[in-house]
């Protein structure tokens, strides 16, 4: 059975999932929201991304001369990268939840599970730095 | 109102305060008008939003995942390019289980021990699979979309689920990682208790959905439910909510990679994520009072359409 204790894997899992998930969708609609009202400076307004985007991926970083290494979004003060790195706050909900995962399971003496979580964890983290 | 009502209306009304502003007040620099189409980007975002609503609304009445029908309708009928509105599709495949999962935890339906080995083997396919996605000529992309769609098309077609499918022998595996659950259904009050059997086969098939969930921005409830219902031996209500389950874990890597290589794109992620997640919600209001089996007939047909318009663009004819 589910146990939905402040402890219990699941009870983590579901806490995590709803205060990181409302969290990055909360920060995503308003950081939306000043960017395409211009209320945060940008090297790429909305009209100039809406510009790009009927070409590849590849022409747009070409085309936008941003600096796309990974992690971008953090490492730029405006208001295109906040409002991307909002969006990745919001697909990183389940980083903090297998973390979490992770320290609960071992506790428990589960360590294939906390295995499990940690090598969940280190795939996203591979791909948040690819 | 409840509390968390009127936070919900004070984001949309943030949400649409930002994108109607360039049309009253003093626009974000930039031409603010989209390539070759002639309209605003703010006029193709907003329609973007209410057709995203529309989408949300018919996915939860026809049963089908929003993630689905979100990339090949959306890249069939807006200016965008296949990459962005793939990157678009992972994030609305996310945030429509992120928004479901705690519910489904705290209902004892989703289960994590179940889920966790999956993602597993999801994680590291989208991860493959979002990279070789973007590293393929769009032409080819369109091509292997194409037939994926009218393949998913044939599944939803064919495959129907068992509530309670027989497991006689549960896997030995599976036992000693505990994988076995209990749940009290709802409808009619009775204690239904589970196993699972076909593991490592399942294991070996949920790297293969996480790879095509990966490449075409996809989701992946139309596969991972079949999967764990009639290859696993899971019972339906434990599958549907144990997949969304995975997309939350699984959607995360493949939507990394499309954000670092600047393929997910705010002025349509958001639109398309809100308009999503609004639709989705009225949905399930509208459930009792619609007729799912209509609607999904004609959710396939729109499919096939669009399955085959991908397959013909990617041979270069339209």
């Amino acid at each position: 059975m589910a146990d939905l204790s402040a402890k219990g894997p699941e009870g983590k899992a579901m806490r995590w999932f709803r205060a990181v998930g409302s969290a990055g969708l909360v920060l995503s609609v308003i950081a939306f929201a000043f960017y395409a009202a211009g209320g945060f400076p940008s090297e790429l307004a909305p009209g100039d991304s809406a510009a790009l985007w009927s070409v590849p991926a590849e022409d747009y970083r070409e085309a936008s001369e941003l600096d796309f290494s990974p992690g971008w979004m953090f490492s730029a003060a405006d208001g295109y990268a906040a409002s991307t790195a909002a969006l990745a706050l919001l697909a990183s909900t389940a980083l903090p939840v297998l973390a979490a995962l992770a320290v609960s399971w071992f506790r428990r003496r589960d360590f294939l599970y906390g295995f499990m979580a940690l090598a969940i964890a280190a795939i996203l983290a591979a791909a948040v730095a690819s | 109102m409840p509390s968390s009502s009127k936070i919900r209306i004070l984001l949309l009304a943030a949400l649409l305060a930002g994108v109607l502003f360039p049309v009253f007040g003093e626009p974000a620099a930039g031409s603010g008008i989209s390539g070759a189409d002639g309209l605003p980007w703010w006029a193709w975002s907003l329609l973007l939003f209410g057709f995203c609503f529309v989408l949300g609304i018919v996915a939860v009445v026809a049963g089908v995942g929003g993630g689905v029908l979100y990339v090949p309708i959306v890249s069939a009928l807006f200016p965008f390019h296949l990459d962005y509105v793939r990157g678009s599709g992972l994030l609305v495949a996310l945030a429509g289980a992120l928004s479901a999962v705690p519910r489904l935890l705290s209902g004892g339906l989703a289960s994590l021990r179940l889920a966790l080995p999956m993602a597993l083997a999801g994680c590291a396919g989208s991860l493959i699979g979002a990279n070789v996605g973007l590293a393929l000529p769009t032409n080819v992309v369109e091509l292997s979309l194409g037939a994926a769609i009218l393949g998913i098309v044939a599944l939803m077609s064919l495959a129907k689920g068992a509530d309670r499918p027989s497991v006689p022998v549960p896997d030995p595996l599976a036992l000693r990682l505990g994988i076995a659950g209990e749940y009290v259904d709802a409808a009619t009050g009775e204690a239904v208790t589970w196993n699972i059997h076909r593991l490592l086969p399942g294991f070996v098939l949920f790297l293969g959905i996480g790879f095509m969930a990966g490449m075409f921005g996809l989701g992946a409830g139309w596969a991972n439910v079949p999967a764990l219902n009639l290859l696993l031996g899971a019972p339906l209500k434990v599958s549907v909510a144990t997949s969304l389950l995975i997309i939350a874990f699984n959607g995360s890597a493949a939507s990394w990679v499309y954000l670092n290589q600047g393929a997910v794109l705010p002025v349509i992620a958001l639109p398309s994520v809100a308009g999503m997640m609004l639709g989705t919600r009225l949905g399930a209001r509208l459930l009792s009072r619609t007729r799912p089996k209509a609607i999904r007939w004609i959710v396939i047909g729109f499919l096939v359409l669009a399955g085959v318009r991908s397959l013909l663009s990617g041979a270069g004819a339209v």
